[in-house]
């Protein structure tokens, strides 16, 4: 029995963990969600803010790190649309603006008025350095936005110049530039808060900054989004997820305890040594 | 159950599929999507590169005169000649501007976040379970890279308590890679199920 566990073919774990994601999705469980602290954070500070006020939305990600953030993302701007805050986008990932308006187009930005409560200006190259730039003077850093307006034309940008003119700055992370950019050139440097909304890989690593008080508030991946949308008291993507990722969860804990076992078994005489194939 | 009759969805998910089935064995319909990704992802950024040129340096310099902006195309464009033997030295000029402007933009941040804010962020009072496992897991983790004297004795207790914060952060760091993959893989299947099949609302 253990040496056919020990020989088991990788593709049976793959199947086992596809039903594991899939039945929950199809017929949900209705697990309960927990809310962290440092969405709870985040959320407050949006409560906190005036109607009108200025934020920056940027879409620092690729397609492959959007799949996880899209949920995070969709609650984080459905709350921003309820809040009647201008959301001014833009990217230092060169995907990041295409996938920008894919998330206005999916939130509730989508109904209002493009130019006056929301605008997407689109990307730009040079990583950290860029950041530095746009940070001091944002419509020279954009002269035309994505969809090729004359930025400094729109209502939006009305009173904005550097990124000083704005109350907070969320970056949707998952890769480089990403938080740590952001803080070393905006966040300390210009006492403007940051906050961010964040792929699991990368959350152990920028949980100091929260500890620091550098990083005002985070969306960790699904989970995060599945708190901020029980805050929000909404059903949305995050929450519809977190029944197939807890059961897939327990199933991961099952094989990493089993192969344990079977591993420390294996050792004994009389068995023969395997592995997963 | 109402299947997507868009165009658009039936394209994203086969590609999906194809993508997933590598899981199962490598196939033609994989290696097919595989290739389309790469293209596409050239060709956006090269639209976005031009976009930006065009947007940034071309358009202010010939509707507004803004000539400075010819220094930045010009040192660009010599990036280009690293492949040419004879002229490969020039590139050096930009490359030595970019690293340079890099460098010093990073380490005027990094003192400060990462250094003066992050050592201000672990003096912290010892009034609390969170704060003291912070200060001692802080204490032993910079305990264990310090290497200038033998760890024994009292030195090597603190150097391996440090050694077991590193594992848990490990640790950690894996259960959040666990829990992003999934997370991936469920924002996938949503779209499956959802966006083309219509199984789930």
């Amino acid at each position: 029995m253990l040496d056919r566990l020990a020989r088991m073919d990788r593709r049976v774990i793959y199947a086992v963990v596809f039903l594991s994601l899939s039945i929950p999705l199809i017929w949900p469980i209705g697990l309960g969600v927990s809310v962290g602290p440092e969405t709870q954070k985040l959320y407050d500070i949006i409560e906190s803010l005036p109607s009108g006020s200025a934020v920056i939305v940027s879409m620092d990600t690729s397609p492959g790190g959007y799949g996880e953030l899209a949920s995070g993302t969709t609650a984080l701007l459905n709350h921003m649309a309820r809040k009647g805050l201008r959301v001014i986008g833009m990217g230092f990932f060169d995907t990041g603006p295409s996938l920008l308006e894919t998330a206005f187009g999916g939130s509730e930005f989508r109904n209002k008025e493009y130019g006056k409560d929301y605008v997407n200006l689109g990307y730009l190259a040079g990583g950290e350095t860029a950041i530095a730039a746009m940070a001091r003077d944002i419509p020279g850093s954009f002269p035309r936005d994505y969809r090729g307006n004359v930025t400094s034309s729109l209502p939006i940008m009305e009173g904005i110049k550097s990124v000083r003119d704005v109350a907070l700055i969320v970056t949707i992370s998952s890769g480089t530039p990403g938080v740590p950019e952001w803080i070393r050139q905006v966040g300390d440097p210009m006492k403007v808060p940051i906050a961010t909304v964040l792929v699991a890989v990368n959350v152990p690593n920028m949980t100091p900054y929260i500890q620091a008080g550098q990083l005002k508030g985070m969306i960790p991946s699904m989970k995060g989004a599945a708190g901020y949308e029980s805050l929000m008291g909404v059903r949305g993507l995050g929450t519809a997820g977190m029944d197939a990722q807890s059961v897939s969860h327990l199933v991961i804990l099952a094989f990493v305890i089993l192969g344990n076992v079977v591993h420390l078994a294996s050792k004994k005489p009389g068995v023969s040594k395997g592995g997963v194939r | 159950m109402q299947i997507s009759t868009d165009l658009g969805v039936w394209i994203a998910a086969i590609a999906t599929i194809g993508i997933i089935s590598f899981a199962f064995k490598d196939n033609p319909l994989y290696r097919l999507v595989e290739n389309v990704y790469v293209g596409v992802s050239a060709g956006h950024a090269i639209v976005l590169g031009w976009i930006n040129i065009r947007d940034k340096a071309i358009e202010p310099m010939i509707q507004k005169g803004d000539w400075s902006l010819l220094v930045p195309v010009i040192l660009g464009v010599l990036l280009y000649t690293r492949y040419s033997k004879k002229l490969s030295w020039l590139s050096r000029f930009p490359l030595a501007l970019l690293v340079g402007i890099g460098t010093g933009l990073a380490i005027r941040g990094t003192i400060g976040s990462q250094i003066v804010s992050q050592i201000n962020g672990t003096l912290l009072p010892l009034n609390s379970a969170n704060n003291i496992l912070i200060v001692l897991g802080t204490l032993g983790v910079l305990t264990y890279f310090f290497f200038s004297v033998e760890h024994r004795g009292a030195l090597k207790s603190v150097s391996t308590f440090g050694r077991y914060v590193m594992m848990v952060s490990f640790g950690a760091a894996f259960g959040s890679t666990v829990m992003g993959r999934m997370a991936l893989f469920i924002g996938r299947l949503q779209f499956l199920y959802s966006n083309w099949l219509g199984i789930i609302k």
